[in-house]
């Protein structure tokens, strides 16, 4: 139908053909010219072999070979603590500063590192729970029993109740150096998951991987690239992953030296410094005391500064968190506080509580407490680095709803607050700009 | 969730969103993004990690119908029309997108090769948004008829740009070879990505020209574009070529080459809704809410300075053009903002080619397409409705809103 053609650019049989034919042959002499391949560079399908290798490598006999020859080794699938049913049990406090996180509603992941079986949990994946409830792969539970509770990183070792067959892994490959691919393997609902990562940086045996933060629950193993595990993830929302060879052998000598769980009398503390450091003398301002705990049946209070615990003398909230941790739970012990400058004593019977920097966590702020922007001069709230939005609990041991009372407000700066933001409570003192 | 349920529900979370997206006053593909956010891992997780990747076929073939369609607008009777004029324009956007976003990273301290990569994917402009918009508006005029044509070119010079920045840097790269072998792998890449995937679509566009005389049904033309442009899409894979020029390659010969081709092209028209809505979804739930949080200060300039970079470029671009009003010009560069899969699928290469420069390219450029991708068609309405294209009628309400649309 030559008409019908008459405004195309190619027209007639013999253009096409010829066209044809070029095509034909260029398409024909690329893979001829293609360069030889030389360079590591993976190939764009670089997930998928891997996920393959990871799930090859359960195979049980090469598994228990890893065993023998490492003498440790850490499962490639991982074991799940859902979420409890039913209303949230009270939460514990960490017997930690201002600086714990809000919790999160959110179940984690184990890794499997031994075939007794012990699993490398995060606490914040058991909320509070001595005696979780793991789930396998295969969706079967089983009880578990936590064993030790490291305080810095948060991570826990906990033993499950009946022997179940693993397939087993070698752990401990090279460490991860930034810039390397590394996979995230496993996650909650107990199948096997590709999700390629990069290490972005190194610090010691912590790394910060290239994943969007909470994209993992704590607890998720991390494969290197030869499919060895290198890491779990741990407490969200930074998303960092622990090398598990050094976090479980700091979780195997707290169980040989103790205390593998640490004990906990339910309260926050701060140090004291800058403007605090001109009302009160060296110790341990407790800034905010849980309900129900050790602490709050003792009668301890906000404001109380804590100067001696168990005879030992306290100067920063570090040296109080670490020997409240080291006492032991269902014992009774001693606080030395000073409270309006007057010295007390006090005695509670402190309880095992899993901790860590993510389950500390002061309640909703009362619906009356104002923001802090909206109490004090802005100038004043800026100057102080403060955030704005915290809501203000009380001026100077008095409650204040929305506007600062008239005496206070004629008294004038430095004006010490009681503030709660995200998810935590704490002293500050607000002071006239220089 | 399996498959079939996950596309269901987002067939029906579609047509939902297109509704509401109507009343009120976004284009529909804003409506199908967000619902796609809504219901993908970053929110409901509806549509899990898993459903996406296995769903990521559906988006691969729409992505390919779309620039099947796009590459129609090569038809060489009309593009000599506006075809030198918008060759100017392309080149202004693209390069002072590129220039912007490349020194301004240098400018903020970033290595120059992160800057490098991220400028050449700041030069991108979403094919598949831009299309839908221009025919959810019905949009005809000027700035309609250049750009089609301008997304098209665009794409392939951006292809072209990042297969020579991956050259420098490869060349860059410490490696055992000589200067001569990286030299020739470098522009191997290149040159295999563009010609052998022209080649492909063209061998195919003149296999479609040589059986359409028996498609006569319409049933048989689709079967036959669609079939066809499936095939480049999937030979494109295999062979490592680039499935987006090779489809562009395709619609370019059929409608140069066939006298049926507009057949096929409306043939395909008729399958395309339920695709392309879910097309959108899928891409919507791709983008991860959260990554938002590692924007930052290279982030935030890259947004802008992309931002600045088109609108300006294209105002070059448009100089001494006459037949072009005002409104135009100022307007073009808007509906360039858009950005989208060929940006993350640039981001995916980096990571496996150079993992050096990805976690710093990622983080940007995932947060960047969320942020282009959900105002980038609302700007083309926009613009649109201002320059008067549209002319799809708009709601009472719209008249009331746009008093001085023309």
């Amino acid at each position: 139908m030559p008409p019908l053609e008459a405004d195309k650019v190619v027209r007639g049989p013999r253009a096409k053909l010829s066209l044809a034919l070029a095509s034909l042959l260029v398409l024909a002499a690329g893979p001829l010219l293609a360069p030889p391949k030389v360079r590591t560079e993976p190939p764009r399908e670089t997930v998928a072999p891997i996920l393959q290798e990871t799930v090859e490598r359960r195979e049980p006999a090469r598994a228990f070979r890893g065993i023998q020859e490492t003498g440790r080794a850490a499962a490639a699938f991982s074991v799940t603590f859902p979420a409890p049913e039913g209303p949230r049990p009270v939460r514990t406090h960490a017997d930690f500063g201002p600086t714990a996180e809000p919790p999160r509603p959110l179940a984690g992941l184990g890794v499997v590192v031994s075939a007794e079986p012990l699993v490398l949990a995060h606490a914040a994946a058991l909320e509070g729970r001595l005696e979780p409830e793991a789930r396998l792969a295969d969706g079967t539970s089983v009880p578990g029993r936590v064993l030790a509770h490291d305080p810095e990183t948060g991570f826990v070792l906990v033993r499950l109740q009946a022997p179940f067959s693993l397939a087993l892994l070698p752990v401990g490959g090279e460490p991860a150096s930034p810039g390397e691919l590394v996979i995230l393997a496993a996650r909650a609902d107990g199948r096997d998951m590709v999700a390629p990562v990069f290490v972005i940086s190194a610090d010691g045996d912590r790394y910060t991987l290239s994943a969007a933060p909470g994209s993992a629950p704590p607890g998720t193993p991390v494969f290197g690239v030869d499919g060895k595990a290198l890491a779990v993830v741990g407490a969200p929302p930074s998303f960092t992953a622990h090398a598990i060879g050094p976090t479980l052998d700091r979780l195997q000598a707290l169980v040989e030296l103790g205390p593998a769980l640490p004990a906990s009398i339910g309260v926050s503390l701060q140090d004291v410094s800058g403007g605090l450091a001109r009302r009160w003398t060296a110790g341990a301002l407790i800034a905010d005391v849980r309900d129900g705990s050790p602490a709050g049946r003792a009668g301890l209070r906000p404001g109380d500064l804590v100067v001696g615990v168990a005879g030992a003398e306290v100067r920063t909230a570090e040296d109080a968190l670490r020997i409240i941790r080291g006492l032991r739970a269902g014992e009774e012990a001693t606080v030395a506080v000073r409270r309006r400058g007057k010295p007390r004593e006090l005695t509670l019977i402190p309880e095992v509580a899993l901790g860590g920097p993510s389950s500390a966590a002061a309640g909703e702020a009362p619906a009356d407490a104002a923001p802090l922007r909206s109490v004090f001069p802005a100038a004043l709230v800026d100057a102080s680095g403060l955030p704005g939005d915290a809501r203000v609990l009380s001026v100077e041991g008095a409650r204040v709803s929305t506007t600062l009372p008239a005496a206070l407000r004629r008294r004038g700066p430095p004006w010490l607050v009681r503030l709660q933001h995200g998810g935590r409570r704490f002293f500050a003192v607000l002071e006239a700009p220089r | 969730m399996n498959e079939v349920l996950s596309v269901g529900l987002i067939l029906l979370a579609a047509l939902v969103a297109g509704h509401v997206a109507q009343l009120a006053r976004v284009p529909e593909v804003t409506g199908y993004l967000l619902v796609g956010i809504a219901i993908g891992p970053s929110l409901l997780d509806l549509i899990s990690q898993d459903d996406l990747q296995t769903l990521g076929f559906l988006s691969e073939i729409a992505l390919g119908l779309i620039l099947f369609s796009i590459g129609s607008i090569f038809e060489a009777s009309q593009f000599r029309k506006v075809g030198p004029g918008v060759v100017r324009i392309t080149l202004w956007e693209a390069s002072s997108a590129f220039g912007l976003v490349f020194l301004g990273l240098l400018a903020a301290g970033q290595p120059p090769a992160v800057a490098l990569v991220l400028g050449v994917i700041a030069m991108e402009t979403a094919p598949a948004t831009t299309l839908m918009v221009l025919h959810e508006y019905d949009a005809q005029g000027p700035m309609t008829e250049r750009l089609l044509a301008l997304v098209a070119l665009n794409n392939m010079f951006v292809l072209v740009a990042f297969g020579i920045a991956s050259a420098l840097l490869t060349l860059a790269a410490p490696g055992g070879e000589g200067w001569l072998g990286l030299g020739y792998r470098a522009g191997y890449g290149l040159a295999w990505s563009t010609l052998g995937s022209a080649a492909l679509g063209v061998l195919f566009g003149l296999l479609v020209d040589a059986w359409a005389a028996r498609a006569k049904e319409s049933g048989e033309s689709m079967m036959l574009a669609m079939g066809v442009v499936l095939v480049v899409v999937g030979a494109s894979r295999w062979l490592g070529l680039s499935p987006l020029f090779a489809t562009l390659a395709l619609g370019a010969t059929v409608v140069n080459v066939s006298h049926r081709g507009d057949d096929l092209l409306q043939a395909l028209g008729r399958a395309d809704p339920p695709l392309y809505a879910a097309f959108f979804v899928l891409a919507g739930a791709e983008l991860q809410l959260s990554s938002l949080a590692g924007l930052g200060l290279a982030g935030g300039l890259f947004v802008l300075l992309r931002a600045t970079g088109k609108v300006f470029g294209a105002r070059m671009g448009l100089r001494g053009q006459a037949d072009v009003s005002d409104p135009v010009r100022r307007h073009l560069g808007l509906c360039l903002i858009s950005s989208s899969s060929l940006a993350v699928g640039l981001t995916i290469q980096v990571r496996s080619a150079f993992p050096d420069v990805a976690p710093a390219v990622t983080g940007v450029v995932l947060a960047a397409v969320l942020i282009f991708e959900v105002v980038g068609p609302l700007l083309t309405r926009h613009a649109l409705l201002r320059t008067g294209e549209a002319t799809a009628k708009p709601s009472p309400l719209e008249e009331i809103a746009e008093p001085d649309a023309p």
